[in-house]
């Protein structure tokens, strides 16, 4: 893996998803260049490179989240900090609904003078699925974006909580094992069909 | 002794935390997200923050092309492209259409952007009530509470000293219904540019250390009244004396040889395009 | 045929470039690195505080780059920074431990250690020396020679006792003159990693002062002493030497002090100036006391340091009434690369601005125009 050009192309894909929420990027390629083994997705793994360094701090919700804590801190030099107070939040797919959640609360959404000192969080889910589920509508959406996120606990309820008073709120970022992703920043309203 | 410069110039760690703020900066939009805006080889006021997001964005696929008050060959865009093109080895364009990042100091171009393009804007005061409130810890409890009577103020002004509202150019718009924003000094003319673009615009103001974005697909609307509408620059019944064409925002200028005034298109990359397109 | 820009940018900027290297050698004479080193330490000190890196040899390239321009120099030297990837943050540095080559006090005729008046230029008469102009590098051997055979001028003292020399602050503590602050181990922030949020933390004030522009911080702190600022303060101590410089391990969480890794040592110059100020919250039980301003520069920059421990105060202070003690008006502005960077961009094209500058008065001339003609009887 090249940590220069691999980490460059991964936050050009990033980027294009929280810019246009529900558009599905692929890190695919750049995953299969990961040699390391992890109890994340490599996906995860490659936006958990291109974010943390020193600078910022994590945090891990899953059964094996101090291996991951300790994988992350020797690769990125990122501290650890528990969930009320990170910066980027890793629930990886092993997480229960209930460890999710509780994540997803705690999560911190910043403050009126300061709204970017916001935790993102990186939820690993089971399946995306575009043009079905979930519809998306907001900044960097022509009209609607439909896709339907197969992942434990009721996050969708939770973001609607956390992120009420606008600018306030959580930035969401979504990984499947075959290392796709989508995103969802605070602006984007979630509406689900019965 | 041996310097070895990184691609794009920063180290990753500089580049990781620039593009940590353009992530929250989408997420945000018109929000002024802080940065540490490492220093340049080019100056601060030339373009610094600007620059800065092109390098934490570009990879060896993309295609750049760099304008200055609309020109490719202005001696600021050149010197840009020149770094970057020095430690990157990325190709470079004067074709908007070409382009996969546009780094522009003071327009938009003529041509529509697409979904496939970024475009960089190049920022001096971010602050849209800078000269209203001097202090930053002052306008970041403005924007918090969405106390914008200076903004609207400053346009009032204008309009009871000269009867219309006189920004020419950076004149303030409200993002998404909440951040009335600068837009950065394009005229008038480019600001509903801004509104539901295809493409992604971020701004970067690196000697005032601030990013910030208007995702695609945004609502943009320039501040105005309801008796005072909105109004871009006016050009009727001047045309471009090169390609003709009377739709484009036009420069100034005086002919040397007989001192009259005449008009041609600011952004002269659209120029040669129609002129080439008439000419076939 | 098509229509093609014409590269006349690029060309007229590769003339320039040529033009301005043609300055720097038109005379045929090379200014080498090594003579730069040798003979412009001071201009070194300066780049190098200002630049905010240690480096004589990178500094004394600069300054051979930038023809001398403390300006450009540092603005090459932060721009080279700026590369340099940033791992780690050294152990707390500890000036009292200083091997000291100067070391005053206005505040006391006799310290403990003494007045050791060192390397200055305050003590000579700024009269032009022609005699310069003959200087060869065998005179200078020859000089050399002689001073490194003096006696020491040190009789007595050893010199490991320069290493320990004792603060005149501490001397204040122990009078219960100096209020005796509990050791606040907070890590710094670091303003070249996280851009400056207003109220700023001690810690962010000094770091930007001693990054500051040397005539920016000097004109600010003439300012204060001279009405604008209301301070009065006494260098109660004025050391310049050289400080060792370690780093933990950094996988390893807060090693002991002999498992650090020892970098090397720099030398900076250290200021703790003494002002009066009245203590207490309960009017009525108001008393005096000292108040310390802080000013630390690498290399040796004395008046830059001293400037700082006056404007700290001044920021510490906090009075309404003052400019200079008002923390944006003083920070934003005394960046070297920051100031010069925005000055200087007046150079840049504002075409378009300046058109609609156009439009507006004459869209006013009009009117005015107009309206005096529908007054004209």
């Amino acid at each position: 893996m090249d940590r220069v050009h691999d980490l460059q192309s991964v936050f050009r894909k990033v980027l294009l998803s929280m810019s246009r929420p529900g558009v599905i990027s692929s890190i695919t390629d750049e995953a299969a260049k990961v040699n390391l083994s992890s109890p994340c997705y490599s996906g995860t793994l490659l936006v958990a490179l291109m974010l943390l360094d020193t600078e910022v701090s994590f945090c891990a919700v899953s059964s094996r989240a101090a291996e991951l804590a300790h994988l992350l801190g020797s690769l990125t030099y990122a501290k650890s900090k528990p969930c009320h107070d990170a910066d980027y939040i890793f629930v990886l797919a092993d997480a229960s609904g209930e460890a999710r959640d509780a994540a997803l609360t705690a999560a911190k959404i910043g403050l009126l003078t300061h709204p970017h000192r916001a935790a993102t969080v990186i939820m690993e889910a089971q399946q995306i699925v575009d043009g079905e589920g979930l519809v998306l509508r907001g900044p960097g959406i022509q009209s609607e974006h439909k896709v339907a996120i197969q992942a434990a606990g009721e996050w969708v309820g939770i973001r609607a909580e956390q992120n009420r008073e606008y600018p306030l709120g959580v930035d969401l970022i979504f990984l499947d094992a075959a290392a796709r992703l989508i995103c969802i920043p605070r602006t984007t309203t979630i509406e689900e069909c019965r | 002794m041996n310097i070895y410069y990184n691609f794009a110039y920063f180290d990753e760690g500089s580049k990781q935390e620039i593009r940590r703020a353009i992530l929250k900066a989408v997420a945000i939009p018109g929000f002024q997200v802080p940065f540490a805006s490492r220093e340049m080889p080019i100056a601060r006021g030339w373009g610094t923050g600007g620059l800065q997001l092109t390098l934490a964005l570009i990879g060896r696929s993309d295609i750049l092309k760099v304008i200055d008050q609309g020109c490719d060959e202005s001696v600021n865009a050149v010197s840009i492209k020149r770094l970057v093109t020095k430690t990157t080895g990325v190709d470079i364009t004067d074709i908007t259409e070409r382009a996969t990042i546009i780094q522009s100091r003071h327009r938009i171009p003529e041509v529509p952007l697409t979904t496939d393009q970024i475009l960089v804007l190049q920022v001096p005061i971010p602050e849209p009530l800078r000269h209203y409130e001097p202090s930053e810890m002052a306008t970041q409890k403005l924007h918090a509470e969405q106390e914008y009577s200076g903004a609207w103020l400053m346009l009032f002004e204008q309009i009871m000293h000269y009867r219309h509202m006189s920004t020419g150019a950076d004149h303030p718009v409200l993002v998404h219904n909440r951040y009335v924003m600068a837009p950065s000094p394009i005229p008038r003319y480019d600001n509903p540019k801004l509104n539901y673009s295809p493409a992604l615009v971020l701004l970067g103001a690196g000697r005032e250390k601030k990013v910030y974005a208007v995702p695609p697909y945004t609502q943009v609307v320039s501040l105005a009244f309801q008796d005072f509408p909105f109004r871009v620059e006016n050009f009727s019944g001047k045309t471009c004396r090169l390609c003709g064409y009377a739709a484009a925002y036009l420069d100034e200028l005086v002919d040397d040889t007989t001192g009259t005034t005449f008009f041609q298109c600011n952004d002269t990359s659209y120029c040669f395009k129609r002129r080439n397109e008439t000419a076939l | 045929m098509a229509y093609v820009a014409v590269k006349g940018g690029a060309q007229a900027i590769e003339a320039s470039i040529r033009r301005l290297k043609f300055e720097r050698l038109k005379r045929g004479r090379v200014l080498g690195v090594p003579e730069a080193l040798a003979g412009l330490r001071s201009l070194i000190d300066q780049v190098m505080s200002e630049g905010s890196l240690y480096c004589e040899a990178l500094a004394a390239l600069a300054i051979k780059q930038a023809e001398g321009s403390p300006e450009e120099a540092v603005f090459v030297l932060r721009a080279y920074r700026s590369t340099l990837p940033r791992k780690y943050y050294s152990k707390t540095i500890e000036p009292q431990a200083m091997e000291v080559e100067r070391r005053i006090s206005a505040s006391f005729k006799d310290i403990p250690g003494g007045q050791i008046l060192g390397s200055s230029p305050d003590y000579t008469h700024r009269m032009l020396d022609l005699t310069l102009l003959d200087e060869s590098d065998v005179s200078v051997g020859l000089w050399l020679r002689e001073f490194t055979a003096l006696p020491a001028a040190t009789a007595g003292n050893e010199a490991a006792s320069l290493r320990a020399l004792p603060k005149v602050a501490q001397y204040l503590r122990e009078q219960q003159l100096l209020p005796h602050y509990l050791p606040d181990d907070t890590p710094p922030a670091d303003v070249t990693k996280q851009s400056v949020q207003f109220p700023t933390t001690r810690s962010q004030r000094l770091q930007m002062l001693t990054r500051g522009q040397t005539g920016a911080v000097t004109a600010l702190a003439y300012a204060a002493l001279r009405g604008y600022g209301g301070q009065h303060p006494t260098v109660g101590e004025l050391r310049v030497g050289q400080v060792p410089v370690y780093v933990d391990d950094p996988l390893q969480a807060e090693a002991a002090d002999g498992e650090a890794y020892y970098l090397g040592q720099v030398k900076v110059t250290e200021v703790e100036a003494l002002v009066v100020k009245s203590a207490g919250k309960n009017a009525q039980k108001k008393s005096l006391t000292f108040a310390l301003g802080y000013g630390l520069c690498l290399g040796q920059n004395e008046t830059k340091a001293i400037a700082m421990s006056v404007l700290d105060q001044c920021l510490e202070a906090g009075d309404p009434q003052y400019p200079t003690h008002n923390e944006e008006f003083v920070l934003m502005h005394i960046d070297s690369v920051e100031a010069t960077g925005f000055i200087s961009h007046l150079k840049l094209p504002h075409y378009v601005t300046f058109q609609s500058k156009l439009d507006s008065i004459r869209r006013t001339s009009d009117r005015l125009a107009e309206a005096a003609k529908e007054c004209a009887p």
